[in-house]
């Protein structure tokens, strides 16, 4: 059988015939880097890179509403969110490259517009709702009830591109933590490997 | 300390009563064989497959429109995605037996209005909304539409055929929109089963 590392059945050792070579040692050193930059992104990391944010106050939304500041950072491994402050809007910045990047905002509301519609938006680099989004989600509303999942996986990003996250909705609404625990919220996560 | 190969604590070596068994030494190997298993399904892979297509032009959905040419593929580890062309669905091959996966496929679109639906499937097997194990739809009073059809974590068959599907109770064109939200489909290795 050869295993992951390349390497031959073993043998018992001390052996007058074969050596313990620095070719099969090195293979399992290469194994474990392999691993390690598959799971962590990089053999020197105890793990990947992750970035979770929620809201526990009230936003009015009418129009667009970029997030900026306010958010409880819970989880932020790399210390990638940046707080410009007062109206600019916050984002993330992706820590390394070659790896693919889950990316998520969502939010809820009790009481929505009626005929009215919600949406969210991720944007890629800079600021901009309606020209620079790579991910998004609407929902038609009609005074219930109202939640955007604005959701997209497996996304391919370089180091240092800047995440930011907006809201929008075509009437006043008020987005804040509803049923309990289901808070706005913002996650980004390394999905491994391209 | 037992560690994740079985082997107990090392001493240093030469050592003139204890051998560095092959026992010893294959447990470390059948350690790393593990997880590169779990990790890459397999000790000769070194990633998982992940399948990932967008569409750079319009997509014109009228009735139940499968994915079918047309479509642009930016990765497929595993070349499992087949386009037999035309108007005939394309479909993704699952590669692998033993692993779950992630199911996503979206599209988007506008200048629909008043009380219509927009819906996506994902079919196993055959190109028939009959055979659909993930569903999204969308009612649309106006403005922008987005259709997500997500599937976390679906156990499947080395040999299962994806099909992708969207529709619309009214003709519409699903489009790039807002810059870089793109009508997409992603299949990806996600682990174990």
């Amino acid at each position: 059988m050869t295993h992951a590392t390349g390497n031959p059945v073993w043998k018992d050792y001390p052996d007058t015939s074969t050596i313990v070579s620095a070719a099969k040692l090195n293979n399992t050193e290469t194994v474990l880097d392999n691993l390690h930059t598959s799971e962590y992104g990089g053999n020197t990391r105890t793990r990947p890179a992750l970035f979770r944010a929620f809201y526990n106050g009230s936003i009015a939304v009418n129009g667009d509403y970029y997030i900026t500041t306010g958010w409880t950072i819970d989880i932020d491994t790399d210390s990638g969110w940046t707080v410009p402050g007062g109206a600019t809007p916050s984002y993330y910045t992706i820590p390394y490259g070659g790896r693919f990047w889950d990316l998520l905002i969502s939010f809820g509301t009790a009481t929505t517009g009626a005929n009215s519609a919600m949406t969210a938006k991720i944007m890629l680099n800079t600021a901009s709702a309606t020209t620079t989004a790579i991910a998004s989600d609407s929902r038609s509303t009609n005074t219930w009830e109202g939640n955007v999942y604005c959701w997209r996986p497996c996304v391919p990003l370089a180091a240092a591109d800047k995440i930011y996250f907006s809201m929008w909705s075509s009437a006043a609404i008020t987005v804040a933590p509803t049923f309990g625990f289901w808070y706005p919220n913002l996650m980004i996560r390394d999905a491994g490997p391209v | 300390m037992t560690h994740a190969t079985g082997n107990g604590t090392w001493k240093d070596y030469p050592d003139t009563t204890t051998k560095v068994t092959a026992a010893r030494l294959e447990n470390a190997e059948t350690s790393f064989d593990r997880l590169y298993t779990s990790e890459y399904a397999g000790t000769a892979r070194i990633k998982r497959a992940v399948f990932r297509a967008y569409r750079p032009t319009n997509w014109a959905i009228s009735g139940d429109t499968w994915v079918s040419s047309g479509w642009t593929v930016t990765h497929d580890t595993d070349s499992k995605w087949t386009v037999p062309g035309g108007t005939t669905a394309s479909y993704y091959t699952i590669p692998y037996s033993g692993r779950v996966w992630d199911l996503f496929f979206k599209f988007q679109f506008s200048g629909i209005t008043g009380n219509n639906i927009g819906a996506g499937k994902i079919n196993i097997g055959t190109a028939s909304v009959a055979q659909s194990i993930a569903s999204d739809s969308r009612f649309v009073i106006g403005g922008e539409t987005n259709v997500m059809v997500w599937r976390p974590s679906v156990p499947l068959t080395a040999g299962d055929k994806l099909y992708f599907a969207g529709w619309c109770s009214t003709p519409c064109t699903a489009a790039t929109q807002y810059g870089g939200v793109v009508s997409e489909i992603i299949v990806r290795d996600v682990g174990p089963a």
